[in-house]
């Protein structure tokens, strides 16, 4: 079942709600904190146990363009392993993780998907996603 | 370095656009890079302590952040601003710490198990308690969105996920949080 999207103030409440108790340090914590990354001598110590550099982002897409082409090819993939029309339900779309969560549903040709499928279920009108 | 190296900065600090900071803290100049940071600390210690279950974890992964900006300036190349870049490298140090310091979740958690308290408490905690009956995936996806400020495609990058997937996922969120914060019906 389709679930419809938060309505703009929904979404306002649920947002002030969320930021309305931030959490974090001290100026006296993070200041102590700058000064253990910084020290030339002892630097700090990773807490995660890895690399400082494997903490980097993998990629950062050079325009939304190059994902939405990702997500499409993801689905093509998908669509040369199924077949023409097997294993495609309404169900199956609605859910993204129905084959693993990653393969960026919704962004093809909703004719094709017998109906049923809304594919902006997920948009909530007051967030275009920018910044 | 004395505490609270952000004040009583030399004009050419305070008035110096991000750019310019990044260029000076390139070159080895800490206050720049303090400044740098400071301009981004809100959103980064939201993402950290609402991706670690644990304050003295989400500290460490602040820490550890900085750390990782710090010593990989050169690697950013600006595609995003700063702070976008802080935090998701926030994201990623909580991520680290959370599997050292704990077992892996299941992919799907049960959503009924945890009791709600008999009495009330204050709204920090029952933010805390509805992000973390979230799927992990999910909660990392609002998180970013909400506490980090990044757009869709930002998230998409940060994760791995596919652009829908993170529209899909900040929606079946904000459903979730919505109807854990603010009683909404399905």
């Amino acid at each position: 079942m389709t679930e419809r999207p938060l309505d703009p103030e929904e979404l306002t409440l649920l947002r002030e709600i969320l930021l309305a108790t931030p959490e974090g340090i001290d100026d006296a914590g993070w200041d102590e904190a700058l000064t253990r990354v910084l020290s030339p001598t002892s630097p700090a110590p990773m807490h995660g146990g890895l690399d400082p550099v494997d903490l980097l982002p993998a990629q950062w897409p050079t325009s939304i363009e190059d994902v939405e082409m990702s997500a499409d090819s993801a689905i093509d993939d998908r669509r040369d392993e199924l077949g023409d029309g097997s294993g495609w339900s309404v169900d199956a779309l609605s859910d993204p993780d129905a084959f693993g969560g990653d393969l960026g549903l919704g962004a093809s040709d909703p004719s094709d998907h017998d109906g049923g499928f809304e594919p902006f279920d997920h948009f909530d009108p007051s967030d275009d996603g920018s910044q | 370095m004395t505490a609270r190296i952000f004040t009583d900065q030399p004009a050419r600090y305070r008035h110096a656009d991000e750019g310019t900071l990044l260029a000076w803290a390139r070159s080895g100049d800490e206050v720049a890079f303090a400044m740098l940071v400071d301009g981004a600390r809100r959103p980064l210690q939201a993402v950290c302590y609402r991706a670690c279950d644990d304050p003295g974890d989400a500290a460490d992964a602040c820490q550890d952040a900085l750390l990782a900006a710090w010593q990989n300036l050169g690697r950013f190349r600006g595609e995003s601003g700063f702070g976008t870049w802080l935090c998701a490298i926030g994201l990623n140090a909580s991520r680290a710490i959370s599997r050292k310091r704990r077992p892996v979740p299941t992919e799907v958690e049960d959503h009924v198990s945890e009791p709600e308290p008999a009495v009330a408490v204050d709204l920090r905690d029952q933010v805390g308690r509805a992000l973390r009956k979230l799927d992990e995936p999910l909660r990392t996806a609002v998180v970013l969105r909400e506490y980090g400020g990044l757009s869709y495609d930002e998230i998409a990058a940060a994760t791995g996920a596919e652009l829908n997937t993170v529209r899909t996922r900040i929606h079946r969120a904000r459903r979730q949080l919505a109807r854990l914060l603010l009683e909404v019906e399905a």
